[in-house]
Order: C-alpha cells, then structure tokens, then sequence
C-alpha cells in the first residue's frame, strides 16, 4: 500500500484577500512505503504547499490525498491533528523546537502526546541521540545549540515517534554545506535502517544528489519524475 | 509536560512577567489589607455590642423595639429565662428595666437613662469597666453606679448623692435619692454620659412596675456575626404573642446596613483590580502569544490538539496569578504587620458609630476572607485576561509553523 | 514638534487593538478616580450644609465650663449685647440659645431631652430642621406655652400636634421646675438623636421655665466659609478673654475635621493606587511597541535622528493614548458624576443618615462636582503616562544605531 496518493491535487490561495493564486494545480503523486525522494523546483514553484497538503497541514482546493490509504479530506480538525501525531513526523526549515525546552524534552514532545510513559520515553531519545553522537545535547536548549545541531535534534524528534513517513521542508536552507551534507545523509541512513519513508522539499543540488527520486515541480505542476538507477548506498 | 512548558513559557520574557505580577500583587495587597482591616475592625466592634450593654440577644415584651414605653414589660421574667436556659445552653441571661429621668446633684441636673441591672451579675459584669469605688451590692440598698462623662458632668465621686425625679408606670411622680457606689466605664461614650445604673429591685420600685422588666439579655459564648440560628431556637421555646426575641443586628439595624454596604463598596475595589489588571494581562498574553505564532503552527503540526495548546496558555496565565497572588498576600502582611496595631477611635474623635463604640486597639493581622476574596478576583482577572489569547493560540493553524521562513 | 506628534499619532494606531486596549485601561482609570472623588466631596458635603442640619455654628461661645457641667447658672449675661460687640466677618448668622437637660413626659411616656429657648426668626437661620418644619410649625414668637419637638420624639411619647407633654427641668435656684405645654409642630432631623431628645420653646418660655434673666448658654455664629472658622475661633477668643469658651466646629466635631482632612489623602491614595495599576499595565505594552520597532529606530538614528528626539517620538505615543483614553475617562467620569449629583448611586449606611461621632453622613451619597479636583486627576493621567514611557524610551534611544539595525 502507498503510503501517500495524491490525486488532481489543486491549491488556491486568497493573496491578501484580493487575488486567487494557484499553487498546485492537477498533481498527481504516489509515495511508496520506504522510499527516499525529494521534491524540487524553484521558489514559488508549489514544493512547500505540495508537501503541506501531503502533511496535512493544510487542505486542497480539489483533488484528494490518501494516507496509508485513507481519505484525509473529510476528516475534521481533531483527526487531522492525530493523524500527524501518530502517522506523521516533520523538520522544518528553522523553528522547529520549543525553545523553553532541551533537546531531549523536545524530541520526547510527540511521544508524550501519544501517551507513551516516562521512561520508555527517555530510554528511546537517549537510545536515539547515543546513536546520532548527540548524546552531550541531551539536556542542552536549542538556544545553545548550532543550526545544525537544532535540524538533528528535530530528525530525533520526528524518527521518535514511529511515524510512517518524514516530511522535511528545505531542512537543509539555513545551514552550510558541510552541515548540510551530513544532515541529508542522517536522515538517509534512518531511512535505510528502519524504512521510514522520507519526503523532502529542496532546490538545493546537494540535496537532491543524495535522494532515490525527484520530482520536479514547475508553475504548481510536476514536470518530470525520475528514479535514480542505482540507489544511493 | 504541560504545567513545566507553561512555567518556562512565562520566564521567557522576565520583565514583561515580572511588570505583570507586580501589578497584580499590587491589586491583590491592597484587596487583602482593607478586607482584613475592615473584618477585623468589624469583628471587634460587634465584640463590643454583644459583650456591652446590648449582648447577643435580647427578649422584650411585644412590641417594644418599636415602641419603648414603661408600660411594656416582658411577663414573668424569670420563667422566660428559665425557658431561654432551657433552650440554649451555655447562655447567660440577665435582667434589665430601664427608664429615663433627671438626675440632680446640687444645682446641676441632666436627663439620664436609668437601668436597673442584677446586682448579682453586676459582680461579672462585661458591659463595663468599674473606674472608681465599688460595684453594686446583691441587696438593694439605694445606690447606683454612674459613667464617666456623667460624674464629671454632675460632680460627684463615690459616696456622694445623687437626686433621681422621673415618670413612674403608672403615671404619678418618681423621686428618690440614691448614694454613688461607684462610676464605671461602659466603652461608649454616649452610654458613660447618660446612664445611670441601679440594682434591679430598687430600679423596678422606682418605676412602680412591680417584678416586670423591659429587657432580658441573653449571652452567648459565641463571637459569630450570623444569629439566625440561636434566634430562632429561643423563639421557638417562647410564646411570640408576648414576648419579641431579637438579635443585636435588628436592634441597630443602621449600624448593621451601615457594615453591609460597606463591605459592598469595598467589593468595588475587586472589581476596579480586575477590570484594570484584566486589561494589562490581556494585552501581554496578546503580544505574547503573537510573538509565538510559529511555535504554535509547530505544536499544532506536530499533532498537539487544541484543547491542550489552549491549557497550556490558560496555565501561563494562572500561573502568573498565582505568582501575583503570593506576593499580593506577602506585600499585604509587610503592611499590616508593619503597622501592627492601628487605633480607629481617632477616627472619630472618640465618638460612637450608629450607636456602637468605635474599637480601639486593633490588632492587624491576614483575615481569612481576604484571601478568599483576593484568590477569587485573582483567578477571574487572569482568566478574564489570559483566555481570548489562549483561543487565538489553539486556534493557529500548522500552516502557520511554515509560513514566513 | 507638531511632526513629532504627527507621527506618534499614526503610530499607535499600527496595532490598534493594542492600543485600544491601553486606552480603556488609561480610560477606567481616571474615570474610576475622578468618581470617587466626586464619591467623597458628596460623603462630605458641605460644612455648612452639615452644620445646619444640627443647628450647630461655625463658632460657638459658651460660659468657661459649661460644657462639661452645663449648670444652669454657667451663663453668658446679656447676649445681645455682647454679640453686637463682636467683630465677625461679613455674612455670617448667629443667634443665642438657652440651654439645658430636663425631662419631657406625656401620658404614655417621658424621656431626657436638651431643651432649648430660642428666638425663632434667628434660628431659622441657623437650623435646616426649624426652618423646614414638616407638621405643624414652630411657635409663633409670643406664644409662651407652644413647644417644638422632632418626629421620634413625638412617636415615642405617642404625642402629636396639639398634644399636651410636661417639661421638667432643674431651675437657677435649685427646685425642679415644670410646666405644661402644648405641642405646636414636629420637625424632622437627618439626625435621628436630635429627633428624639431635642425640644424647642421660646426663650423668654424658658427663662421663665429656669428661672433665669438676660442670659443665655449658647452663642451659635455660621460663618460664609467654613475654612474660617479656626481663625475666627482664635480672635474671638482673644477679644473675649477668660471667662469664655470659644471652640469652632472643628473642636466640637473632631470626626468631621478628621474627615475633611482625610478626604483629600483618600483621593490621592487612591489616585496612586488606580494609577499605579494602570502604569504597570501600560508600561509591558509600551515596552513591547516600542521594542518591537527597534530595527526601525536604529534607521532612523543611523540616517542622523539626535536620541533626544526618539525619546520625544516615544513620549508623544504615550502622550496621545494618555489624551484620547484621557478625554473618554474623564467624559465618563463627570457623566456618572452628573448623573449621581442627582440621584444617590451609593449608599454607606440603612436609614437616611449615619451618625459618625457626632457628624451627619447622608446615607444615600450623592456624588459632588469639582472642576478642580476632575483637572487634578486628569493631570496625574499624562503624569503617569509620560513617567511610564521614559523606561522604554531611555532603552530603545540609548542603543548604538549598529546594535538597533541588528535586532530581529
């Protein structure tokens, strides 16, 4: 079963109340479970309403969305949000962590939310961090924490929670290259120990290098789709 | 999870936390020190009506509260005490007659109200203090005790004389004299310039009302302003035909408006704090919650419901009225304990308040009410404040963690 | 200056639900202020206005001691003619009492009173109760046997007009005097001990009563301005010399002076309160507008603006809140005030007044205007107001322009 459908897709939005832009228009998209893939296109191009609508972050215009074979467009606010609590994980491109709490608390934040107890909370993220060599940013505040280091601790967050696919949207934007680099290959690495899947939004080259696929988005439509041959190690 | 972010959330902008605290501490002192003072000042006048001449209860003859004539006398009084024993134990009770007349010492005269009191309770008398001389004798024996003001006004000490001319019962003249045992202080200064005290027996032959009385008094151990109850056990044990059971509060009903409209005033300063602090903390949380949009779109993404942002704002908010509040109640006790006893007679110049003596002596401490009433207004100020924005949080939508990057 | 406001002015209105939040904050606050002091001036009253409801003067002269002894003999020879030699100041009223305690009684019942011999057409003057008679009237001046007593009296001795009652009291000579006499009206007084132990006749009914010639207890002088009294108090006293005691109303009423002095130090107690809370309020909101715009005024110092003048652009900000939320308190305030100056809307006590040491508070308040008092408090508002927006101001101005241009 693919872990993502989406069918005729199509987002509008009310710029500033007045004109109607369309973001998407007609994408069709299947992710299957454990791919590693990339969506690309310049700004402006749809990439992050794209991921945003497969996120259930935001709703279509038209078109439909399946999550592991379920219909997200009728579901209400409340489903939505246990949806992404349960199913989804999410980096973003800056932000990503409660600032008021360490890395360790914020990559427990989701578990908490699914009820999960205390201790094998803490035994998982310390299980995860020991084995992303981030075990000293364990009781660390991101305000003390580099971009780089911030970007793992929400990979930690997002992988923590056993979710079936990791939307990343421009995670590497804000980071150089060497770090950058090596926060793709992170999250590549989880891919192929535990089958996440992992969709991730970039125009960067780099990013793209290390994906399996890449779908191009132009003006809100999908210009090409191609698989990499041989998959990257 | 939930009360630590709400708590680390507050300190994040230590000085915007700490103007908004300190504004509601402000609040909450001031509602606790007049609160508590009032009470206090409250609780100890009503000490003194109810340990003073007028005491908790008092049983007349029908109709006397409204119309105190001579005549009206409450029938077979020791039959009624009896019955009111009967019904309340641990109450004392004490007989009473009181009348008016002209007292006279040499060539100076002033109209005063005679009571004869029991010369047997004379002796644990609460309702005054004895300045000088002795208290009256079990046996009556023409001698009387007078106030204060009233011995200096007509000259006299213990052991002089004094002349007594007034109306008896049944119309014709009274006229005796009496020999000043002693003179007494009775807390009020209207009662130390106008009563005269004489034993029972002597005061009932003076007004030719035989063994009638016109008021018996009845003690209780109790210091609580709310009588209902007792009230209404002694009316129950007494035949109401003849005889009116009232309370102190309906004896000085001014006096007991007068405490009630002033404990609703002082509620329109509850009401001044939460309307002004409301509005202070509304506009804080406003901004405060605006400055965390993105953090809210990322919560909400990452699947935290609604309801559960929305507590987590509604806790910031408490929280920093609980702050608020504890330091309100520190900032109140520094105050009240740094003025330790304050003194209202000043206040009046020594004069009585609709019939009561103004306390003296008060010593100021937290009353429980008070934090209750500063708890309350505190909880709903910051709910008042803090839940618009709270709404506003829960409402931000995950598309918003994305958004202006 | 005028560019300096003009700015501050479209300033606050970039958030202006901020804003508009401040205001009502500002706005309740003066409002708040300017009511209760209109709340207390009312409480107060007039000290004339009290003085007449008691019939007490300004200044009162009475024969050294009598007001501890009040003996028949502690007189004051010929009244008259020792008023006409005082020197008091224009518009004042007076008049002369003969004083004393005695006993009134009816068929059904008799209580102590202070009687009092009076010239009627001079204590109309000086009492509201005699001039406003509600039953009946006073006696006319050569009616020799009338007698005026108040409403509570008259129910408790179950008498009414045209009743008989007997006065006793004790006369010059020592024996106990008494007479008949006939009720002619019944006056109502706020204050309910004059109603029930005061009666009025005639003074030439008393001296007749007493026993006694050309003299009287009592010289009762209501001056124009109650503020006065003390310095009229103190000159008569001189000009008289010993024999006599001189006390203005605030010796006889030590409650009412107290008050009067208080009054004022309750307003601005309250008015540090009230404003306090509203600054503190204000202040976070200030802070975050202004540092807010932090980027913003480091352009502008960066492109040459003198600090003094970003502290000024901050300081007209707050000076516009302070005027609108100022302008809408105070409307609101004299309105509740006006309106309240009509009918009372706060009661301190059940019945129709309190007795507070003597003094008459009505119990159904009604509010009292003063433009002086309104001024003062709208004043403090911009006080309060440009006083809170010098922390923000200071903080923001004194930051070098490349540290400013920084900030997020």
């Amino acid at each position: 079963m693919a872990v993502i459908e989406a069918i005729g897709v199509s987002k509008d939005y009310l710029e500033r109340g007045q004109v109607t832009t369309r973001a998407l228009r007609g994408v069709s998209l299947t992710v299957e479970g454990g791919e590693f893939m990339a969506i690309a296109g310049p700004s402006g191009s749809g990439k992050t309403t794209l991921l945003n609508v497969i996120g259930a972050l935001d709703t279509v215009t038209s078109g439909s969305i399946r999550v592991e074979g379920r219909e997200i467009g009728g579901l209400s606010q409340r489903e939505l949000s246990d949806l992404r609590r349960d199913r989804l994980g999410f980096v973003f491109q800056a932000y990503n962590l409660v600032p008021v709490l360490t890395a360790a608390e914020n990559a427990e934040y989701v578990m908490e939310l699914q009820g999960r107890p205390a201790a094998v909370r803490r035994r998982r993220v310390a299980e995860l961090f020991e084995a992303m060599g981030m075990r000293q940013l364990l009781d660390t505040r991101p305000l003390k924490m580099s971009g780089g280091q911030q970007q793992r601790v929400a990979v930690a967050r997002a992988i923590a929670s056993e979710p079936a696919l990791i939307v990343a949207d421009e995670p590497t934007a804000n980071l150089d290259q060497a770090t950058g680099r090596s926060l793709v290959e992170l999250m590549r690495l989880l891919n192929r120990q535990r089958g996440t899947t992992f969709v991730l939004s970039s125009h960067d080259p780099m990013v793209l290098e290390q994906v399996d696929r890449v779908v191009r988005l132009v003006d809100g439509t999908v210009q090409s789709d191609e698989r990499r041959a041989t998959p990257v190690a | 999870m939930l009360l630590k972010l709400a708590w680390r959330n507050i300190w994040r902008n230590q000085r915007r936390t700490v103007i908004s605290v300190l504004a509601l501490a402000l609040g909450v002192a001031a509602i606790v020190s007049l609160f508590s003072v009032r009470e206090i000042a409250y609780a100890e006048m009503i000490r003194g009506i109810t340990k003073g001449l007028v005491g908790n209860v008092q049983v007349h003859g029908r109709g006397y509260q409204d119309s105190p004539e001579l005549t009206t006398v409450v029938p077979d009084p020791l039959a009624v005490e009896a019955r009111l024993r009967g019904a309340l134990p641990g109450a004392q009770t004490e007989r009473r007659v009181i009348g008016a007349g002209l007292a006279s010492s040499g060539e100076v005269s002033t109209a005063v109200v005679v009571m004869g009191i029991e010369a047997a309770a004379a002796g644990s008398q609460t309702a005054f203090t004895l300045q000088e001389g002795q208290s009256l004798d079990a046996a009556p024996s023409h001698e009387a005790l007078i106030g204060t003001a009233l011995a200096n006004e007509l000259g006299l000490s213990p052991r002089g004389e004094l002349v007594l001319v007034g109306q008896a019962a049944d119309g014709s003249l009274a006229n005796d004299r009496f020999t000043v045992a002693g003179i007494v202080d009775t807390g009020s200064s209207e009662a130390n310039a106008t009563t005269v005290f004489l034993q029972l027996v002597d005061a009932q032959s003076f007004f030719n009302l035989g063994q009638g009385v016109h008021q018996v008094i009845v003690r209780l151990p109790t210091d609580e302003e709310d009588l209902s109850r007792p009230v209404s056990l002694l009316r129950g044990a007494l035949d109401l035909s003849a005889l009116e059971v009232l309370p102190w509060s309906e004896m000085l009903p001014e006096l007991k408006t007068a405490m009630d409209d002033k404990r609703k005033n002082q509620g329109l300063i509850s009401v001044i704090v939460f309307l002004i602090v409301a509005l202070g903390i509304l506009n804080t949380m406003t901004m405060s919650t605006f400055e965390r949009t993105r953090e809210f779109g990322v919560l909400a993404s990452l699947g935290t419901r609604r309801g559960r942002i929305l507590a987590m704002v509604v806790l910031e908010a408490l929280l920093q009225g609980l702050i608020g509040f504890c330091a309100g109640l520190a900032l109140a006790w520094v105050l009240l304990h740094g003025i330790g006893t304050a003194n209202l007679s000043g206040l009046t110049g020594g004069g009585d308040v609709l019939g009561a003596p103004m306390p003296g002596a008060l010593k100021l401490v937290i009353h429980p009410g008070s934090v209750v009433s500063g708890g309350l207004t505190t909880i709903l100020t910051m709910l008042a404040g803090g839940l618009l924005p709270a709404l506003r949080a829960s409402r931000m939508k995950p598309v918003e963690a994305t958004r202006y990057v | 200056m005028s560019t300096i406001l003009k700015i501050a002015w479209r300033s606050i209105w970039r958030n202006w639900r901020r804003t508009l939040i401040s205001m009502s904050a500002v706005g309740v606050g003066l409002f708040l202020v300017v009511v209760y002091s209109g709340v207390l001036a009312g409480v107060l009253g007039d000290a004339k206005d009290q003085l007449d409801n008691v019939g007490m003067g300004h200044v009162e002269i009475t024969a050294a001691g009598w007001r501890v002894r009040r003996g028949v003999s502690q007189s004051i020879s010929s009244p008259d003619a020792l008023l006409a030699r005082l020197h008091l100041p224009p518009g004042s009223e007076t008049g002369w009492r003969v004083v004393t305690r005695g006993l009134v009684s009816s068929a059904r019942g008799s209580e102590g009173v202070e009687l009092q011999g009076v010239a009627w057409t001079r204590e109309r003057g000086l009492s509201t109760y005699v001039r406003e008679v509600r039953i009946g009237q006073h006696p006319s001046a050569d009616d020799d046997r009338g007698i005026l007593i108040g409403e509570r009296l008259a129910d408790r001795l179950k008498v009414k007009v045209g009743s008989k009652v007997r006065v006793m009291a004790q006369r010059a000579d020592g024996e106990i005097g008494a007479e008949l006499y006939r009720v002619r009206g019944i006056f109502h007084s706020l204050s309910p001990a004059i109603s029930r132990h005061r009666v009025m006749v005639g003074e030439t009914s008393a001296r007749r009563l007493l026993g006694i010639g050309d003299v009287a207890h009592q010289i009762v002088i209501q001056l124009d301005r109650a503020g006065d009294a003390d310095g009229v108090a103190a000159r008569l006293r001189s000009e008289l010399g010993g024999g006599y005691e001189v006390l203005s109303y605030g010796d006889l009423l030590p409650a009412l002076r107290n008050i009067e002095r208080l009054a004022d130090l309750f307003v601005w107690v309250a008015a540090l309160f009230i404003y306090g809370l509203v600054g503190l309020g204000i202040l976070n909101t200030l802070l975050m507008s202004v540092l807010e715009r932090t980027r913003e005024f480091g352009v502008l110092r960066a492109v040459g603006t003198r600090p003094g003048r970003v502290v000024a652009q901050v300081l007209g900000e707050s000076f516009w809140i302070a005027t609108l939320s100022g302008a809408l308190g105070l409307a609101a305030g004299l309105a509740l005030t006006w309106y309240g100056a009509q009918h009372a809307i706060l009661t301190i006590g059940g019945g129709e007044a309190l007795e507070y040491g003597g003094a008459i508070l009505r119990s159904g308040v009604k509010t009292r205007f003063s433009l002086t008092q309104a001024l003062r408090a709208t004043s403090l508002v911009y006080v309060m107001a440009l006083v809170t927006a010098l922390y923000p101001a200071w903080k923001v101005a004194r930051l070098p322009p490349a540290r400013a241009l920084h900030s997020s």
